[in-house]
């Protein structure tokens, strides 16, 4: 006799060649990410989720770090024409100085904005949830929960910017007293979703 | 004559001003990326990403050097 139905398997893949993947410089998204570890993962904890913001949401601080690389030239090229601004009477080695120390300084305006997004980590491993905020430099913040205290999952993605590069924020509702974890901006939110409800309904069923 | 030698004080005082002034804030940078660096370091135990935290890490190195041999040649020039 034919199946009428079949029940499609819900499992999440793991360790799968096919959906593993490195989670290179900038990535945002990675299912069954290779490589990666973090601090106190037990030894059959598998990361299934990689997530950082997307990374459109990187855009102002890049465009305000090409305007101030492109200062210095368009300063001295409005200066040689109109003579504008009153510019130091700098000897030669200090304005090269000078102008070392700026491009420096702005190279440090652009890896720390840099490390700002690339620590900034959401996990979701086959037993917890793991979010790790870095912000500031000097905060940082690492917090978990086990699947079995999550209750809830939903996401928002407001705008037309995040609903063009589909991106918005991911809301996990823990049980009790134990805070509610946000991922921000973080792609494919309905995916997110997606997994961590398969997640922790698996979970409701093997209690 | 004295106005000549007034001028002259006045150009020395503030090319020292100058060099003060370069040299405070290249140290003040030094500072500030010996803690990114720190944080760096310390953020690579709570994560680690084969090759890219390493990247990372001699990037920090790197503009920390640079910012060093900045103060050093600005020292000497200067």
């Amino acid at each position: 006799m034919p199946d009428i139905f079949v029940a499609p398997n819900d499992k999440i893949k793991t360790s799968d060649s096919n959906t593993a993947g490195h989670a290179h410089m900038f990535a945002s998204f990675c299912p069954n990410p290779i490589g990666v570890s973090f601090i106190d993962q037990e030894k059959d904890e598998e990361i299934l989720l990689f997530l950082r913001r997307h990374f459109i949401t990187n855009v102002p601080w890049i465009l305000i770090s090409i305007i101030f690389i492109l200062l210095p030239l368009i300063i001295v090229a409005i200066n040689s024409r109109f003579a504008i601004f009153i510019l130091p009477n700098f000897t030669p080695s200090l304005f090269i100085l000078a102008l070392i120390l700026y491009y420096l300084i702005v190279l440090t305006f652009i890896f720390v904005n840099f490390i700002t997004w690339y620590y900034n980590i959401s996990l979701v491993t086959n037993k917890r949830i793991i979010d790790i905020d870095f912000s500031g430099l000097l905060y940082k913040n690492v917090a978990a929960t086990t699947l079995a205290l999550v209750q809830d999952v939903s996401y928002t993605q407001v705008g037309v910017i995040p609903a063009f590069f589909d991106y918005g924020d991911v809301n996990v509702q823990t049980a009790g007293t134990f805070e509610n974890f946000d991922f921000t901006s973080v792609p494919h939110p309905q995916r997110v979703v997606q997994i961590i409800a398969n997640l922790i309904g698996k979970e409701k069923n093997v209690a | 004559m004295s106005l000549n030698i007034s001028i002259l004080e006045d150009i020395i005082k503030s090319l020292s001003l100058i060099k003060i002034g370069f040299l405070f804030l290249n140290f003040a940078l030094i500072l500030f990326l010996t803690v990114v660096l720190i944080q760096v370091i310390s953020m690579e135990r709570v994560i680690r990403e084969i090759h890219d935290s390493i990247i990372l890490k001699f990037l920090a190195i790197g503009i920390l050097l640079l910012a060093i041999s900045l103060f050093v040649i600005a020292f000497v020039i200067l």
